[in-house]
């Protein structure tokens, strides 16, 4: 009840300004701007940009009901250009081209001022009788629920977690305005620890174990702690790189969300088909011609058997081996083989892309070929997984990063600010350990 | 049965299948008689055999070559599918720690491409039986198929336990090399049980394999029904092994990429 009141306090404010203007109240601009900052990565100055950006237009599309959706785009898209380059005087070399993607993507979504304007007319008419009034919004059910945020939840968040369910509103907000915006969530990671148990020197022999435990000098296991408590959620969609320094744990995570290790603690969800790009040429057998291999790869990769026979020729002409795909596949050379494990992996239109390393399979002409394929996978609603250590690769493809730092999660975030973060943390690991040097 | 359910999916169907194909074509890789192998080392096997004892045996077995492969061509299969499923994680070593592909599917896939090449060793065993003049008992021939389904259920459930143990203990395939060879004097293959003195023939009475085996003799060669009490305690004992393989396999299914 509560909550619609001050939603009705709301539109009765509106009202009053009699400019048929949609504003948000205080609580929701908190929450929007809130969300705004977390999904974008950006500063709260630019929230506020962006959300007076979205009033605006709004208001705009209102006022003027007679003006065609195509100019309103035009308007606000020279407004956001305008808007991009003012940032990027601060910061060339941060905001850039995905930036502008980013506020491409805010539409106005015309549901929004037809729902105003239909509560504006209901109103009028019961406008001293307030129980006709709740009684109509709760007939428009959900979507009405969409415009009431509760004030604790976005007074008590500055940065409210997906989980919260009260902040369910504030996803379904941003989904009216922005249409690209999704908050399916496609893989989850909760708490997630790993541990692998190394010996110093391998014992895998049963003779070895029953003299070491007799003799009580059993050589003391190491637990190299892979992955610490690293959670995270990706939403579908979302183009995610993962940086750190060597051995800080990309690829068990990698593996773990691909499902090749199982964790010790913790759980791994994901929606849809993973296609991972680490297993180029898994289970070829030597022995077997390439069209053998492309089955045999394709069933490993777990391909549907239809799907394979159909995509076979597709898959031969891309790997550009010719008359080379009937011959025994020890007679390949190792560019040949890289280059058909390739074309089989990539031949999938996954739902979660799992790359570690963008591969450079092949000549010249070829590595192309691969970066052109990557990149169409990588479009779309495709959620994309990038390992890389090239920093530059991972600003101009992912919109967000994910920094794992000795197992942990460091940090997660706007790609650019956690690139940032972590090129300045190199540099000063690599100071420390200069003055170390100089020392001694 | 969650082996056979996951693996009723299609794709894992699929890659079933291609895991089968790759076996049985590897298994004879490079040799020029390829697949007649699985025909001829029996054959060979047998006509040794037959030129040492059948001449101490005749008392006790009028066709000595039919006794001899009617036990060995389940000994064979016992021993042969074991082993290659023992070292099935370890030779696809490359796709588990690469791909989450269902591991079991690789113990299957070994088990079954054996199956295939028992199917052969029955056929050759048909064969044998039509050449030497071995009378038919069709109505039993026909339940013949118990024994061997018990014998392949137990085999599933030895495959899966070892496979895992290999992956931790690998001298656990030259084990098995030694346990073959105490199988193949234990189980009566080559000679009547009635050669064993009284008190030791109850010892080679608790070995399984040799209850399947002597199922197996009772409908091929003998032409009798074997005692439905002995076809019932294999069957179960296949079963409560297979259970328990498959409860020992999904323990450490997930641990074994990270032995390697």
């Amino acid at each position: 009840m509560n909550q619609k009141k001050t939603h009705l306090e709301s539109k009765k404010s509106s009202n009053k300004n009699s400019n048929n203007k949609l504003i948000f109240t205080q609580n929701q601009r908190d929450a929007l701007k809130s969300k705004i900052i977390e999904k974008f990565g950006v500063s709260v100055e630019e929230s506020e940009k962006i959300l007076l950006e979205i009033e605006k237009k709004s208001n705009n599309k209102v006022s003027t009901n007679t003006s065609s959706n195509v100019d309103l785009k035009n308007n606000a898209l020279s407004k956001n250009l305008n808007n991009s380059k003012r940032i990027s005087k601060i910061d060339e070399n941060n905001v850039r081209s995905s930036n502008k993607k980013r506020i491409q993507k805010i539409n106005v979504n015309p549901k929004i001022n037809n729902l105003d304007e239909e509560n504006i007319i209901s109103k009028s008419k019961n406008n001293k009788n307030n129980e006709k009034v709740k009684s109509s919004i709760k007939k428009k059910g959900i979507e009405q629920n969409k415009f009431t945020v509760d004030k604790t939840s976005s007074s008590q968040n500055n940065f409210p977690k997906k989980h919260n369910p009260k902040n369910k509103n504030v996803d379904s907000i941003l989904q009216n305005i922005v249409p690209d915006y999704n908050s399916q969530i496609s893989i989850e990671v909760n708490h997630v620890d790993l541990t692998f148990e190394v010996q110093n020197e391998k014992i895998d022999t049963l003779k070895e174990t029953f003299v070491r435990t007799l003799k009580r000098n059993k050589s003391k296991k190491i637990k190299i702690h892979a992955l610490k408590d690293v959670s995270f959620q990706i939403h579908k969609g979302e183009k995610v790189g993962v940086i750190g320094y060597n051995g800080a744990g990309k690829s068990t995570l990698l593996g773990v969300i691909t499902g090749i290790y199982l964790p010790d603690k913790g759980t791994v969800s994901t929606v849809g088909k993973i296609s991972p790009l680490l297993s180029l040429g898994a289970g070829f057998d030597q022995n077997f011609s390439g069209r053998r291999n492309i089955m045999l790869n394709g069933a490993v990769l777990g391909y549907d058997k239809s799907f394979l026979e159909s995509k076979v020729d597709e898959i031969i002409e891309f790997s550009e081996l010719g008359k080379f795909i009937d011959i025994p596949l020890k007679n390949y050379s190792s560019g040949m083989l890289a280059k058909l494990g390739f074309s089989i992996a990539t031949v999938v239109e996954p739902d979660i892309l799992i790359i570690d390393e963008i591969l450079g399979v092949g000549d010249v002409n070829f590595q192309k070929k691969c970066r052109d394929k990557i990149m169409s996978l990588m479009d779309g609603g495709t959620t994309v997984i990038l390992v890389s250590h090239a920093i530059p690769q991972i600003r101009s493809l992912c919109d967000k990063a994910i920094w794992i730092d000795n197992g942990r999660l460091r940090d997660m975030g706007e790609v650019n600010r956690v690139c940032d973060e972590y090129l300045k943390d190199a540099e000063k690991a690599t100071k420390e350990q200069l003055e170390n040097i100089q020392f001694r | 049965m969650w082996v056979f359910m996951s693996s009723i999916k299609k794709n894992n169907l699929f890659l079933l299948e291609e895991i089968v194909k790759k076996n049985f074509s590897s298994k004879y890789k490079d040799s020029v008689l390829g697949i007649f192998w699985s025909i001829l080392r029996p054959l060979l096997l047998m006509l040794l055999f037959t030129i040492i004892f059948s001449t101490i045996f005749k008392k006790n077995i009028e066709n000595y070559e039919v006794y001899f492969l009617s036990g060995w061509c389940l000994f064979i299969f016992f021993t042969g599918a074991i082993s290659v499923s023992m070292g099935s994680l370890k030779a696809n070593k490359n796709i588990i720690l690469k791909t989450p592909a269902p591991r079991h599917i690789f113990v299957l896939g070994s088990i079954i491409s054996e199956f295939f090449n028992f199917i052969i060793t029955i056929l050759l065993l048909a064969c044998v039986m039509i050449i030497t003049h071995a009378s038919f008992y069709w109505s039993t021939i026909a339940f013949s198929i118990i024994p061997i389904i018990s014998l392949t259920i137990m085999i599933t459930g030895i495959g899966l336990m070892l496979s895992v143990a290999c992956v931790y203990y690998t001298d656990i395939q030259h084990l098995w090399g030694v346990v073959t060879l105490v199988l193949m004097y234990g189980t009566c293959i080559f000679y009547p049980i009635e050669i064993i003195p009284e008190p030791y023939r109850h010892y080679v009475m608790l070995n399984p394999l040799f209850w399947v085996i002597d199922q197996f003799r009772c409908c091929v060669f003998y032409g009798n029904f074997p005692p439905m009490l002995d076809v019932i305690n294999s069957l179960l004992l296949s079963v409560i092994i297979l259970i328990l393989g498959i409860i020992i396999f999904k323990k450490y299914e997930k641990k074994i990429s990270m032995k390697f």
